[in-house]
């Protein structure tokens, strides 16, 4: 999941147990808290860009999920399939990364210079390093 | 009942204080086993409930074992608490009232004045009152024998601030303070186990026992090829130390929450010594076989193995010249070869379960039985330590300690002497 500096985003637990919510950032504050009851909802947010912020669950340690932080509003998730789009995007040059994390871990993800000028198209390739 | 001299209960209880120690070790080492350190993310509150009240439901996966760490935590310092003031006798209850009001006074003072310190003043008035309530209770004996008392007072200081740092863990995020929390632990328990001792009857019996009889010098065995009571004991030293050593960098590596840095053993990524300049890192994170996305490992990880490795190298082979020295020069029937011969074989079990923590992928038991035994490693290590001081004096000098001050001995059987060792176990 992509959120914005200082965005609030929402943590849900959506199951009928106890699960602690535990986000490791290197560079935001580290938080952890609970939430013991079904349908809890807490807001939260991080005040600097950072990618990946992960978040775990320590009372089931097969639980986590990676939040991305970012200084502007452009950014998506791919689907399963690789496919991406962000709209919005005025007309210029940009720099675009793709990020996996398996693959890039703390490093950048590649990157690709590109000049938008209405719908424009960008493939990368990530490869898995064998 | 609560004597402090010729008290077999005092034995008794020492031990199974000691014990409830190494419990607490095992549950310690199963919470970093299964990364559940911060399962519950208050202290010393249990998911705003008191800890002693939380609803059975919250029970559950990582928070199993980190709830029931900190409940057999507060076993262990009640226990500590009531083993000081038996120590210490009616002397301790003066302290001990002033110290628990002050616990409870200052408990009270952050509570109210450092809102983000609350949960230090929570635990601090918690334990306080525990403190005051081992000053009210109504026993009168004397102190035990020195330096019982002093180390008992050490036992209660370390219990407490080691209950604070494991609380200090979880509420400010830092691996670190686990890493030091787990070695002050086993410095712990080695600490009870030195209480157990010295206040069994064996221990007074080989006090009492100094200065021995006058030795004969025997010089007919294997001369020339022994060394020496100080020899021997800086051996026991070295080894010990060396074990402690070994256990900090285990600590280390258990408290990087990265998994396995080095997945193979004997060898470290097929080779004898691993690579680790960045493209060989990358490659080894990519091959990591991993389900829970743990932190990718780094090169100071593996070094860090590959030091445990080589240390763990090193302890075999000096424990295995401890048995085989103290076997020359003070044979069979001789405890201190016993338990030196034991050690070797600790530490053997030891190496076997560190090999097989890795051959099963990090599994949380036997990470955590390795955690274990090393603890009964390195407290083996002390006893060795403390017999081989008592019990090891060289002959010119017990002969002197002798000529001024002859005693009957309580000791009839044959002397273990050899060469210029004696044991008086
Ligand atoms: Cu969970």
């Amino acid at each position: 999941m992509g959120v914005m500096v200082n965005q609030k985003f929402k943590i849900k637990n959506s199951d009928a147990t106890l699960h602690n919510v535990h986000a490791t950032p290197k560079i935001n504050t580290e938080f952890n808290f609970a939430q013991p009851v079904k349908e809890q909802v807490n807001e939260k947010s991080f005040d600097k860009p950072e990618v990946p912020v992960r978040f775990m669950c320590n009372v089931h340690a097969w639980m986590f999920a990676y939040v991305g932080v970012f200084d502007h509003p452009y950014f998506a998730v791919t689907d399963k399939e690789g496919n991406f789009k962000i709209s919005g995007v005025p007309n210029g040059k940009y720099t675009v990364e793709a990020y996996h994390v398996k693959t890039h871990r703390d490093g950048p993800g590649v990157s690709k210079e590109i000049t938008v000028n209405g719908d424009t198209k960008a493939d990368f390739t990530i490869e898995l390093k064998k | 009942m609560t004597r402090t001299t010729e008290n077999p209960w005092l034995a008794r209880f020492a031990l199974a204080t000691a014990f409830a120690s190494l419990v607490l070790i095992c549950v310690g080492g199963l919470v970093t086993s299964h990364d559940a350190g911060m399962a519950v993310p208050d202290w010393p509150t249990s998911y705003g409930h008191s800890m002693f009240a939380l609803p059975f439901q919250f029970w559950r996966g990582g928070a199993f074992f980190e709830h029931t760490h900190r409940l057999w935590a507060s076993l262990v310092g009640l226990l500590v608490v009531a083993l000081t003031r038996w120590l210490n006798g009616r002397a301790a209850r003066r302290p001990l009232a002033i110290i628990g009001l002050m616990e409870v006074l200052a408990g009270f003072v952050i509570f109210f004045l450092w809102p983000n310190l609350k949960a230090t003043g929570h635990f601090l008035t918690g334990i306080g009152g525990v403190v005051l309530l081992a000053a009210w209770v109504w026993a009168q004996n004397e102190p035990a024998e020195r330096p019982l008392p002093q180390l008992g007072w050490l036992a209660f200081a370390l219990v407490q601030f080691q209950g604070l740092l494991g609380g200090l863990r979880v509420v400010l995020f830092k691996d670190q303070i686990g890493i030091f929390h787990a070695a002050l632990a086993q410095l712990f328990f080695v600490l009870l186990c030195v209480i157990a001792l010295f206040t069994t009857q064996w221990w007074r019996k080989l006090k009492r026992l100094f200065p021995p009889r006058p030795v004969p010098r025997f010089d007919g065995f294997r001369a020339g090829s022994e060394i020496g009571a100080p020899k021997l004991r800086g051996l026991f030293l070295a080894a010990t130390a060396l074990i402690f050593l070994q256990l900090i960098v285990g600590a280390t590596m258990r408290h990087q929450h990265a998994g396995l840095a080095i997945p193979d053993f004997p060898t470290a990524y097929g080779r004898l010594w691993p690579a680790t300049d960045a493209d060989s890192i990358a490659r080894y994170n990519q091959e990591r076989v991993e389900a829970t996305g743990v932190n990718p490992i780094t090169a100071f990880q593996i070094v860090l193995q590959m030091v445990h490795r080589v240390i763990a190298g090193a302890i075999v082979c000096l424990a295995a010249l401890g048995a085989w020295l103290t076997r020359g020069q003070l044979r069979w029937q001789n405890p201190l070869s016993k338990i030196s011969l034991a050690w070797f074989g600790l530490i053997m079990f030891q190496t076997i379960l560190g090999a097989a923590t890795i051959w099963t992928g990090k599994s949380a038991n036997m990470a955590t039985a390795h955690v274990a035994c090393g603890a009964v490693s390195l407290m083996t290590g002390a006893m060795l330590i403390l017999l081989s001081l008592r019990g090891l004096v060289p002959v010119e000098r017990q002969a002197r300690a002798a000529g001024e001050k002859t005693k009957p001995s309580e000791f009839a059987a044959e002397p273990a002497v050899v060469h210029d060792v004696r044991c008086r176990l």
